[in-house]
């Protein structure tokens, strides 16, 4: 499962993504964000306000469970 | 390692730190968490911050400056520049500034802990009474729980701890700045701050070159989350870097965001407050929140020491804090805010005929309110938002 596709090389931890995320399902470690595949609502809010294109719609986008 | 505390505070930026102080200065053993293993590193900031608003809570030291402005240069979408004389401008350097604000919260006593991320609040009988933590350096680290009888969230602007409160700090796309900045070099003028507006360059926003003393400067970018959608900060700063300063040399580079809506409707809750970026205290128009959020931390800071005092964490007493930060701040955040609504809708033409206007009018006699007739003819509901940006 994979709604949203995370780029690792290109993140710069700055959060903003956690702080658009509707359903509070992304979390941010030292290394990575973390995103709960199940619970995201594909709602894309991450994949636009991403400053550096970290995250892009993945192959399971807009599927429900 | 102690477990029990009287408050943690999550987020050792300015606010959590100063909110720190104030509740250690007051008797309280306080512990900071830091999830980064040094105070002020890395740096998300444009760094530009007035100095009256900044000296409403601390003594402004000379050493925390990179560069004392003369003033700001505002520069219309075709160039027009728009020089405004004022000594209130002044630039950071946050990296010595963070520190030293924790330095006075560990001088009084809080307990500060780096490389250390709070994941989680517990919860009990519907009272927030500590936090769990895991330890960022280890790999495979366990987590922990420690006691507070208030915890103090300023973990900034992407605030996950005050959602997972169950306090509503989620951004709406247009109330987000996404910010991208890089440190460059080769910047002759360091006197000045330069503002750079236009739908081409910022939409929904602008470029910023703050000097930072030497010949280095914080040159960003902040444009309206639903633009970002289309193309990145990144992408505009680079074009902007190209076209204004093609002889700087990138030295580093961040990004971010800012939120630029009003103050969470609710920012306490049994046992817990939340304070700074992550509660949206910043100034919509400049996307600044040092001042704010320093003055959110006195407040919280003093009411949380009056409640461990009383031995009352309930809500009724932590929402004093907000209700005077609203009552002192929550007016100007307000209009603040309208302007920034109102500058949004406002065309590339108009402001440069404004600026155009504004010009002329320092070598002749032209009367500056005249400056905003092509604004007022272009909307002539702006004459109402103005209005309603003062009543």
């Amino acid at each position: 499962m994979e709604k949203i596709k995370f780029l690792q090389e290109r993140c710069d931890l700055c959060g903003t993504c956690v702080s658009v995320c509707p359903p509070n399902v992304m979390e941010m470690t030292m290394i990575e964000v973390e995103i709960d595949q199940i619970h995201c609502t594909s709602c894309q809010r991450c994949v636009f306000v991403c400053p550096v294109a970290a995250l892009v719609p993945g192959k399971d986008y807009g599927k429900k469970i | 390692m102690e477990k029990k505390y009287d408050i943690i505070v999550i987020g050792a930026g300015p606010a959590g730190s100063y909110a720190a102080f104030v509740t250690a200065r007051a008797g309280c053993r306080v512990l900071i968490l830091e999830k980064d293993p040094v105070v002020g590193v890395p740096v998300r900031c444009g760094e530009g911050v007035g100095m009256v608003g900044l000296k409403m809570t601390l003594e402004p030291r000379s050493e925390w400056f990179g560069a004392r402005c003369k003033g700001v240069k505002l520069i219309s979408p075709s160039g027009y520049q728009v020089t405004v004389h004022d000594s209130n401008a002044a630039v950071l350097d946050r990296t010595i500034f963070d520190k030293a604000i924790c330095d006075m919260a560990v001088a009084q006593g809080a307990t500060l802990l780096t490389s250390c991320m709070a994941t989680g609040l517990i919860e009990k009988e519907g009272q927030i009474c500590g936090v769990k933590i895991k330890f960022t350096n280890q790999k495979d680290a366990q987590e922990f729980d420690l006691e507070a009888k208030i915890v103090i969230a300023a973990d900034g602007v992407e605030s996950r701890i005050a959602r997972l409160a169950g306090l509503n700090s989620t951004n709406a796309l247009r109330d987000l700045e996404v910010t991208a900045s890089y440190v460059m070099d080769h910047i002759q003028d360091q006197e000045y701050c330069y503002f750079y507006t236009g739908k081409k360059i910022a939409p929904g926003g602008y470029v910023w070159i703050f000097p930072k003393g030497g010949d280095r400067a914080n040159v960003g970018i902040g444009i309206v989350g639903s633009a970002a959608r289309y193309k990145k900060p990144i992408e505009y700063l680079d074009h902007f870097v190209k076209t204004y300063l093609p002889h700087s040399r990138v030295i580093d580079r961040f990004v971010g965001s800012v939120p630029v809506g009003l103050v969470m409707k609710k920012t306490t809750r049994d046992g817990f407050m939340v304070i700074g970026d992550a509660a949206h205290h910043v100034n919509p128009v400049s996307g600044g929140g040092i001042t704010y959020g320093l003055n959110a931390a006195k407040f919280a800071g003093r009411v949380a020491a009056e409640s461990i005092r009383r031995g009352d964490y309930s809500d009724r007493r932590l929402r004093k804090y907000h209700q005077e930060w609203v009552r002192k701040i929550g007016k100007s955040q307000r209009r603040s805010y309208r302007l920034k609504e109102v500058l949004m809708k406002v065309p590339d033409e108009v402001i440069d005929q404004t600026a155009e206007r504004l010009m002329k009018k320092k070598k002749g006699r032209t009367n500056f309110l005249s400056a905003f007739v092509p604004l007022v003819k272009h909307r002539p509901r702006v004459v109402w938002d103005v209005f309603r940006i003062f009543f």
